[in-house]
């Protein structure tokens, strides 16, 4: 009693493997959107900040490293300021070409405006959504920490790497891909301890050609391992301290997980939160962390949460970067 | 039960190292106690801890520490722990489990579609009532430039085709016109189409013009689309849709995987509205065309050419399927021919003499060489 607790606790064991499981139930996870859906419906969409919160409170909750679950902090309330303050600076644009509707000049330059100004701020709004669910995500009462003073850097940097994405007719997007793994992995820690991302853009590109070779040569059959393969990839080039991240997730498995979605919309959605925890139970229950990784030598960093404005507006123009 | 002591794991906030303490749960609190805990043990009022239960055996109690920015967490895990947290009214009852959450689930499910079957079917007398309370003309305001910016490429008619069509449409609408004051446009379109728009635009192509035969034909299928423009059906229709997209949208919004397809459900949805706007421009354009002394068998002749036209695409095996009346905007045409029938009546006024038909006809081949008589 009152003594450190041995079984949890991966200190003292050398080449130690973390297993990440999810333990959440369909049923439990449709009640809660059926829930959502109805205060939605009844408040005319004003609870949307709030039962997004709710799904992601439940998936944190649910997703566990060696047997400790996961905790979701972020709130309800501040997504929905977050989300006030970017559909009031998207009215401005709308009133402004409503104001000069009669100026075919004017309304084309608010509108070159408003294009310009979504592609200035879709760096910060991918950054800020990243630091949003990260720094919103605990851990053995631990919080994970996001440094964002290098986004001036990380914004300048992807602006390049769009105009070469248009030039390249697309084929830049691993590397475009890669850049912003980078960007955001490398920038996120748990209390002091940093994540490290080590793929490079011409790895992820030649996983991604032979991907393609492939779905052409069998019809589209490969589809679902070139998924894995690709997921694999950017997954197993993470670490945190001395631990590598693995995924034992097949590419059978991914075409189980296509398969079973089919079911959403042969019953109108109502499968949907069956399928979601389906695909995280097959994802987590494949995801180890392999190494030494020594829980005594971390320390909390000073909070800085920072606003959900990034995670607003990723979400209003569908901006959003995995998690 | 006044109180219960258990087993947990104890979290500082500063370390992510786990350790063994004791909780004592009471009404008022808990008490924690262990060598981890700097007091020796602390006592915390529920006010002042967060409840997060991970199933029904396990709970995660956060707390702030006075003076510090950190936060401390206790994870507690026993036997059914919710209930016996609530009986001691330090949380709310849990969310149901096993048959009764099942029930739940039901009953959620069967008020979500009541709910939004309501919305549907409130919006369409809503949209209606807000577009009977526009004027056409605040309507053509705000919808000209939107429409004619999209077609006017595409338009054919000249000044002389379009005196033939106001004259036309002013026989059609009689003491309507000078509010509707429509704008018929001519498209340079193969497709045999004709549609109304917001703004009392009328749309005829010129795949129509050279399927009609007669006259009355023209003149019927245009009262057709008049009546809509008259009876606010396309910024109804049009305001309808928009609340509905906009409902849908906003009611899932990240749950866009609940519903397969919600543009198409609320498609499908709208058909049995627009179905019945379909009639009540049947009706209303036969009605118009009777007072205005015209000919009104045009809008079955039409139709009746129409359907041979497919009958014959089937017989000679072209790649033509006939719409379900389910899935059709329209009414099927038998039914619709039927109904016609009995209401319409022939009349010697055609509405337009054979030499402007012609014109109008002629209007996307070569409309610099017609003076208008």
């Amino acid at each position: 009693m009152n003594e450190l607790n041995l079984e949890h606790n991966p200190t003292f064991m050398q080449d130690y493997k973390l297993s990440f499981s999810f333990t959440g139930k369909g049923a439990d996870l449709l009640l809660i959107m059926m829930l959502n859906l109805f205060l939605s419906i009844i408040t005319l969409g004003l609870y949307y900040p709030w039962a997004r919160t709710n799904v992601r409170r439940f998936l944190w909750r649910n997703t566990n490293l060696n047997g400790v679950p996961f905790e979701y902090t972020g709130t309800g309330a501040e997504l929905f300021i977050s989300f006030i303050q970017v559909i009031l600076a998207y009215a401005v644009f709308i009133g402004l070409t409503f104001a000069f509707k009669d100026s075919v000049g004017m309304t084309a330059l608010i509108n070159a405006c408003l294009l310009l100004t979504i592609f200035i701020l879709a760096p910060y709004m991918i950054m800020g959504s990243f630091a949003y669910k990260a720094t919103r995500t605990k851990h053995r009462g631990l919080s994970m920490h996001f440094d964002r003073s290098n986004r001036v850097g990380f914004a300048s940097g992807m602006y390049w790497r769009f105009i070469a994405l248009y030039f390249t007719f697309g084929i830049y997007t691993p590397w475009l891909t890669n850049y912003i793994n980078k960007g955001l992995i490398n920038e996120t820690s748990f209390g002091d301890l940093k994540f490290k991302y080590s793929g490079r853009g011409s790895g992820l590109f030649e996983i991604q050609l032979v991907n393609v070779i492939f779905i052409i040569l069998t019809l589209g059959l490969f589809l679902p391992w070139a998924a894995i393969r690709t997921l694999r990839y950017q997954i197993e080039h993470s670490s945190v301290d001395d631990a590598q991240f693995k995924v034992g997730m097949t590419g059978m498995d991914m075409l189980k997980v296509g398969l079973f979605s089919l079911l959403i919309p042969i019953t109108v959605g109502i499968a949907y939160p069956f399928v979601r925890c389906y695909t995280f139970r097959k994802f987590y229950d494949s995801l180890t962390l392999e190494g030494e990784l020594d829980f005594t030598k971390i320390r909390a960093m000073k909070p800085s949460q920072g606003t959900a404005l990034g995670e607003a507006s990723s979400d209003f123009f569908d901006l959003e970067f995995g998690f | 039960m006044v109180s219960f002591n258990c087993r947990g794991s104890y979290f500082d906030g500063i370390s992510p190292v786990e350790q063994d303490v004791q909780v004592l749960f009471d009404t008022a609190g808990i008490v924690i106690s262990g060598n981890s805990i700097p007091e020796g043990s602390l006592r915390i009022a529920a006010l002042d801890c967060k409840f997060e239960f991970i199933g029904d055996d396990q709970c995660r109690i956060t707390y702030s520490r006075k003076q510090s920015d950190f936060s401390s967490q206790i994870s507690v895990i026993e036997n059914d722990l919710s209930h016996k947290m609530s009986a001691l009214g330090l949380t709310k009852p849990p969310l149901p489990t096993g048959s009764r959450r099942n029930k739940w689930i039901a009953g959620l499910i069967s008020i979500n579609i009541i709910l939004f079957a309501s919305a549907h079917f409130l919006m369409g007398p809503i949209a209606y009532w807000i577009a009977n309370s526009v004027s056409h003309e605040r309507e053509k305001e705000l919808f000209h430039d939107w429409a004619i910016v999209s077609l006017i490429e595409s338009k054919c008619n000249s000044s002389l085709h379009d005196k033939i069509l106001d004259r036309l449409s002013a026989q059609i609408l009689g003491e309507q016109y000078g509010d509707i004051h429509p704008e018929i446009m001519i498209l340079d379109w193969d497709m045999v189409n004709a549609f109304a728009l917001p703004g009392g635009q009328v749309i005829i192509t010129k795949g129509f013009l050279n399927h009609i035969e007669k006259r009355q034909e023209l003149v019927g299928v245009l009262a057709h689309e008049l009546a809509h423009v008259s009876k606010r059906h396309v910024l109804a229709e049009y305001l309808k849709s928009l609340a509905l997209v906009a409902f849908w949208s906003v009611t899932f919004g990240d749950y866009s995987g609940l519903i397969a397809d919600p543009q198409t459900l609320q498609q499908f949805l709208e058909l049995g509205f627009s179905r019945q706007a379909e009639s009540e421009a049947d009706l209303y354009a036969i009605e118009m065309l009777n007072d205005a002394g015209l000919d009104s068998t045009g809008i079955e002749t039409f139709f009746e050419s129409f359907q041979n036209r497919h009958e014959k695409s089937d017989e000679n095996h072209e790649d033509y399927l006939e719409i379900p009346e389910i899935l059709s905007t329209h009414p099927s045409h038998d039914n619709r021919i039927q109904m016609l029938k009995a209401i319409s009546k022939v009349r010697e006024n055609k509405g337009i003499s054979l030499s402007d038909f012609r014109r109008l006809k002629r209007a996307c081949d070569d409309n610099s060489s017609d003076v208008y008589q």
